[in-house]
């Protein structure tokens, strides 16, 4: 079978990670992330402080994927009926305890659950069967459940052990914080489009996405593992460890990470996702400085952002700015008017970043060439 | 000014490199860069004030401000605080292989003025402390600080 589907669920992805963020300063990383975890069939958890647009951008990528969404914020008074649904009494009347999950977290595709760790036992236990084995249990009720990535929230990571380990069920974990100052009146002039326009709903629903996740398992991770299980060895010589579980699992972020990009073969390039397995925003950061080298080489065509917080490291940029470039020398002139930004704005914002990150003699041979094209396009007119 | 030290250290380059604060041009650079200031400072009146601010020196244009508001010209390089050296810029690309905050020391004590701009090529020291406002006023004056004003130079395109 050949592998354009994969290309064009790649890129159908894209686009909904970039109507999702639209107006959104700051959040393609959170995006990027929720749709690797769907591909990955895994779930993802994002510290940060309240109000910095996590439900918002979880909320916004449901919608642009398509998928039945479920959202929730939890309280210590949090009743399991709340999230899994209530009892069926005309059910019980009939002597079974059965529950009507219509509507809640057992039929969603998509769920958010905002303040996870103020769930009480029952539900975080019967939220465990739902998130490890995606089967909803209760009384009589046996469910398979359909869904793709959950989304966890929190404004700080667990002491409680036992939080902890549920914390660790959680594959990918993401710390974000506020807009920093120089990007407020980006995030004042987003919010306020953002607000006004919705987010358009998709047609295909979650098909692309299952078009990839479908074939998880057929990704060729052999040309990737030793330089993963090299990475590995190099954190738990710094003293970061990680767990078994996590590290064997880290494998299907990989492996997503090459479906994304439109490969059945992972390649050393697709391993910076094992960064976000690290728990702690601490051991992320040192992971950073420990990785620089083995993660030197990593990109990815769709996941810009997540791949240079990641590493962050200018060969990480490439992808972006050369998509960036693209659309801007070859898109369509409504794509390149965002934010009320004319061709001359978008133009200088792109060959300024290049030239900050990049000594000319250095520059990649494609983004070598877009950078001559974008420079000649913008003297053109006073050369006119 | 010259930067002749008796301390040995060499120029590599920088392993993360941080976002751009300043823009830095020099020679011909420098004019395109003028130029395309010159139409910053002439932007009309309902736009929101300019916060970058221009140092200057003979051949050479330093423009500093947030990343995202500085200018893009042929030839221009870009420079940030160096590491944990709030005092000491450098280029984007290189840094010291020395600590930079004993640098900063050693530099400051030389020059006597902070902050400084410390550049590989050409190697000099610049001192940023004299900074002023983008007006058109302060590019006028830089243009006869530095002679007659060029013609004939617009501020993007191939050098």
């Amino acid at each position: 079978m050949s592998t354009s589907p994969l290309l064009d669920a790649g890129r159908h992805l894209r686009q909904a990670i970039l109507a999702a963020t639209t107006g959104l300063v700051g959040r393609e990383q959170l995006a990027e992330l929720i749709i690797l975890c769907a591909v990955a069939q895994e779930h993802l958890l994002v510290v940060g402080p309240p109000g910095t647009g996590k439900s918002a951008v979880v909320r916004r990528v449901a919608q642009a994927m398509g998928g039945r969404y479920f959202e929730y914020l939890l309280g210590r008074f949090t009743e399991p009926s709340e999230l899994f649904g209530t009892v069926d009494l005309r059910k019980l009347r009939e002597g079974t305890v059965e529950t009507d999950v219509s509507g809640m977290l057992p039929e969603a595709e998509v769920a958010f659950l905002d303040e996870i760790f103020l769930g009480s036992t029952a539900i975080l236990n019967t939220l465990l069967g739902v998130l490890n084995e995606r089967r909803f249990r209760r009384g009589h009720t046996q469910l398979q459940c359909p869904l793709r990535v959950c989304v966890a929230a929190a404004n700080a990571l667990p002491q409680d052990e036992g939080l902890a380990a549920f914390a660790d069920r959680f594959l990918v974990h993401v710390f974000i914080d506020p807009v920093p100052d120089h990007h407020l009146e980006a995030l004042l002039e987003g919010g306020w489009r953002s607000e006004a326009h919705a987010v358009p709903g998709d047609a295909q629903g979650l098909a692309p996405l299952d078009v990839l996740s479908s074939r998880l398992r057929e990704v060729d991770l052999a040309p990737a593992r030793a330089v993963l299980a090299g990475a590995i060895r190099q954190l738990r010589q710094a003293g970061l460890a990680l767990s078994d579980r996590r590290i064997v699992k880290a494998q299907h972020l990989v492996a997503a990470a090459a479906l994304l990009a439109g490969r059945l073969q992972a390649t050393p390039a697709d391993t910076w996702p094992l960064l976000y397995v690290l728990p702690t925003r601490e051991a992320q950061h040192s992971a950073r400085e420990v990785l620089r080298e083995t993660l030197a080489q990593a990109s990815h065509p769709h996941l810009f952002s997540a791949v240079e917080e990641a590493v962050l490291q200018p060969l990480s940029r490439v992808a972006r700015l050369m998509h960036t470039a693209t659309a801007l020398l070859e898109g369509p002139p409504a794509e390149s008017e965002k934010a009320g930004e004319g061709f001359p704005q978008r133009a200088e914002a792109v060959l300024r970043e290049i030239d900050a990150n990049f000594p000319l003699d250095l520059l990649p041979g494609d983004l070598a060439d877009l950078r001559r094209r974008l420079s000649e396009r913008l003297a053109a007119p006073a050369a006119g | 000014m010259g930067l002749a030290s008796s301390l040995a250290w060499h120029w590599c380059a920088r392993t993360n490199v941080p976002p751009a604060q300043a823009a830095v041009a020099w020679g011909e650079g420098a004019w395109r860069l003028l130029a395309r200031l010159h139409g910053l400072a002439e932007a009309p009146a309902s736009a929101p004030p300019s916060t970058l601010t221009v140092c200057a020196a003979q051949a050479l244009l330093v423009v500093l401000g947030p990343a995202d508001e500085l200018p893009w010209v042929e030839g221009i390089a870009y420079a940030a605080p160096c590491g944990q050296a709030a005092a000491l810029w450098c280029p984007t690309l290189h840094e010291p292989d020395v600590c930079a905050e004993l640098l900063a020391r050693a530099l400051q004590r030389r020059v006597g003025r902070t902050p400084l701009l410390l550049w590989p090529q050409p190697r000099v020291v610049v001192p940023l402390d004299r900074q002023f406002p983008l007006t058109a006023e302060t590019l006028a004056r830089i243009g006869r600080h530095w002679g007659a004003p060029r013609t004939g130079l617009s501020a993007g395109g191939a050098p």
